[in-house]
């Protein structure tokens, strides 16, 4: 179960099968704006996969590379396609939501479902209804009638109807109100996924997500800083409330990060199993109150760079 | 199923000679196409040596409807 | 999958795709048809008013008396070249068209919509040719054939109240109705020969970045005066010219349809549009 890997590392080394997506040494620039430099990627069947980074870090740039929205470089195997040259034949099995509302905003609402009805063999138009008909949304609007969180709803509606291995969302919920995006994620956990399917999401607001999913990968700069597996990630990591009189102490155990609090510090540190010298768990016991920290916390920590 | 065929695809030499050159960026594929038909133009224009005019067509309704006077009068 | 279950599929692609196009451009192609066919309607009904009744009278009486006993297919190219402008409001309505086919969705980014469904490039691309080809002069039809409908019987109407006989129609119905199947082959014939123009102003719609129909015409402006400056040869613009005659679409008969569509000319045009074509459906993956 050492899945762990830095810098870049693939999040273990799992057999090509389980793979739903495998990327190698994936690039891509625009003009001199390096956008992806050398990006890979395995995430395995059935993961929840959060792309965390912050804004221009190259999270869109990945996932549309992995639907075949932008031409990358490298190697890219997706549900067993190239999504460069197979667009076509992936994108029965794949759904991609962007992170800006980008359905057809001359066409009425009851005319997209149409469009999707005749075009994908595996859409379930009652099931997109049945959805559709616990929203506000009418059938005959046009779309760029409707707000925001309804096209958004709309999107996913849509996407739910379709019997898909892997689901790509961009931000999905980026500029909607607290009440649509929780129930973007509750209808996303509960109605749509089962188990079978992979789901990659990416986002910079990770506390939204941090309790569904079950990998992380952190990206910046168009590089994977780090990545994990959730249930590791909690075993790795151990955040301390240190009182001043500690502090010395705590600095001695190399934290990788620390942050300064009301009557204090929360130190966080990285336990690597694999070498001795890292300190036991009970040590910082002795230092403060010990807490599992939040994947921001890690995020800020790692992509930060040590020490306050 | 046609998975098993895509995966493990290659990348061939045409295809990597293409996104080096043609399909470098959509500048390239521009320019590309326009020169193509130019140039097909230039060459079918060579090989057959005719001078670009317009097409006649016979239209016997015309002949029957405009007389060679009314014709004459407008040329 | 068997083979009827895959032919079931792709014709529900292609109605998809087809239906899509239609319902993202109703004022161009609903709208704008019906609007020009009311003017014309309404147009001629104001001529007709100013005219004394003893002139309507006699007009009605050439009109459902005179064609009694003709061959309508030898007076119907009368009619069909009567209806020659009708060809270049259709020609205009997709060209129009396909300047924003491949450039609205760019901009509006709802191609990351479009290309998240499983539909290729080209069957996206293709799906462009086949509307301005087919489906734009088949609306403009119907909705040229529902104006003449109208017409004709308000026209029966009124002389049915002068007292005149109507002796003609069963001929004056044929004669209509094969002039307007000859204006819609006339417009099919007419985006055929027009291959080339389609495929340019795809590559524009799918390349330019703002105004892709200016940059079509500009780009071609451009290419014929560098010509003509450095070349000093005017093989373009020749070249141009001698498509760009709407005479040469007019079709009176199934014999002028086979003339015009199994010609060299018609089909050098198509690998030109072809090129051009397969440039606009590379072009996509640049779409971001």
């Amino acid at each position: 179960m050492e899945e762990m890997t830095r810098d870049g590392l693939a999040l273990g080394d799992r057999g090509s099968p389980e793979s739903a997506i495998r990327a190698r040494q994936l690039r891509k620039s625009y003009g001199g704006f390096v956008a992806l430099d050398g990006i890979d990627l395995d995430i395995p069947r059935g993961a929840i996969c959060g792309l965390i980074g912050p804004n221009g870090a190259g999270k869109t740039t990945v996932l549309k590379s992995l639907v075949g929205l932008c031409d990358a470089g490298g190697d890219l195997s997706v549900i067993g396609h190239d999504p460069r040259l197979a667009r076509e034949a992936l994108m029965q099995d794949a759904c991609f939501i962007a992170d800006v509302g980008v359905l057809p905003k001359s066409l009425r609402v009851i005319d997209v479902l149409d469009y999707v009805d005749d075009v994908h063999p595996k859409f379930d138009r009652e099931k997109a209804l049945r959805f559709l008909s616990t929203t506000d949304i009418d059938l005959r609007k046009r779309v760029k009638a409707l707000s925001k969180g309804m096209v958004t709803q709309l999107h996913l509606a849509l996407v739910m109807a379709i019997d898909v291995e892997l689901l790509i969302l961009d931000e999905p919920t980026l500029g909607l109100d607290i009440i649509y995006r929780q129930e973007f994620y509750d209808r996303l956990l509960t109605q749509f996924y089962d188990g079978r399917q992979t789901i990659v999401i990416s986002t910079h607001q990770v506390e939204e997500i941090e309790s569904l999913l079950s990998h992380l990968i952190f990206i910046s700069h168009g590089k994977i800083v780090f990545s994990t597996e959730m249930e590791a990630l909690q075993r790795r990591f151990v955040e301390v409330a240190v009182t001043p009189e500690n502090f010395s102490l705590a600095d001695e155990l190399k934290p990788i990060h620390a942050r300064s609090t009301l009557g204090g510090k929360d130190y966080l540190f990285e336990i690597d199993d694999d070498e001795q010298a890292t300190p036991d768990r009970r040590q910082f016991e002795r230092l403060g109150r010990v807490s599992t920290p939040s994947v921001a916390d890690v995020f800020l920590a790692k992509l930060g760079g040590g020490h306050e | 199923m046609d998975r098993k065929n895509k995966r493990g695809h290659r990348v061939t030499f045409m295809q990597r000679t293409l996104r080096n050159t043609l399909l470098y960026n959509k500048h390239t594929l521009f320019i590309a196409t326009v020169v193509a038909v130019l140039f097909v133009i230039a060459v079918e224009g060579r090989l057959t040596s005719r001078e670009a005019s317009s097409q006649e067509f016979e239209n016997p309704f015309f002949d029957i409807q405009v007389s060679p006077q009314v014709r004459a009068d407008i040329r | 999958m068997s083979d009827s279950s895959a032919v079931t599929l792709a014709a529900r692609r292609w109605r998809g795709l087809l239906m899509r196009e239609i319902r993202e451009n109703r004022s161009l192609m609903l709208y704008a048809p019906c609007l020009l066919v009311l003017v014309a309607v309404l147009l001629g009904l104001r001529l007709f008013t100013l005219f004394s009744v003893e002139r309507q009278t006699a007009a009605m009486d050439l009109l459902f008396n005179r064609f009694e006993g003709i061959n309508a297919l030898e007076i119907a190219p009368l009619l069909t070249s009567a209806g020659a402008l009708n060809l270049v409001f259709i020609v205009g309505i997709a060209l129009s068209y396909l300047a924003t086919s491949l450039y609205s969705d760019r901009r509006e980014l709802s191609y990351l919509f479009w290309q998240s469904m499983p539909i290729s490039d080209r069957a996206t691309v293709m799906s462009k040719v086949v509307t301005s080809v087919l489906v734009i002069p088949a609306i403009y039809l119907a909705i040229l054939t529902l104006g003449s409908i109208i017409l004709f019987i308000s026209a029966a109407v009124y002389s049915f109240f002068l007292g005149i006989e109507l002796n003609g129609l069963v001929e004056l119905v044929s004669t209509l109705s094969i002039a307007l199947g000859f204006i819609g082959l006339s417009a099919v014939t007419a985006m055929l020969w027009l291959l080339p123009a389609v495929g340019w102003i795809l590559l524009f719609s799918a390349y330019a970045t703002r105004v892709p129909l200016l940059w079509a015409i500009g780009g071609l402006v451009a290419l014929s005066l560098f010509e003509q400056v450095v070349l000093s040869s005017n093989t373009l613009e020749a070249w141009m010219a001698s498509r760009s005659s709407p005479w040469q679409y007019l079709v009176f008969s199934l014999d002028d349809l086979g003339a015009r569509l199994f010609t060299y000319d018609m089909l050098f045009g198509a690998v030109l549009g072809g090129i051009l074509i397969s440039g606009a459906i590379l072009m996509r993956r640049f779409a971001d």
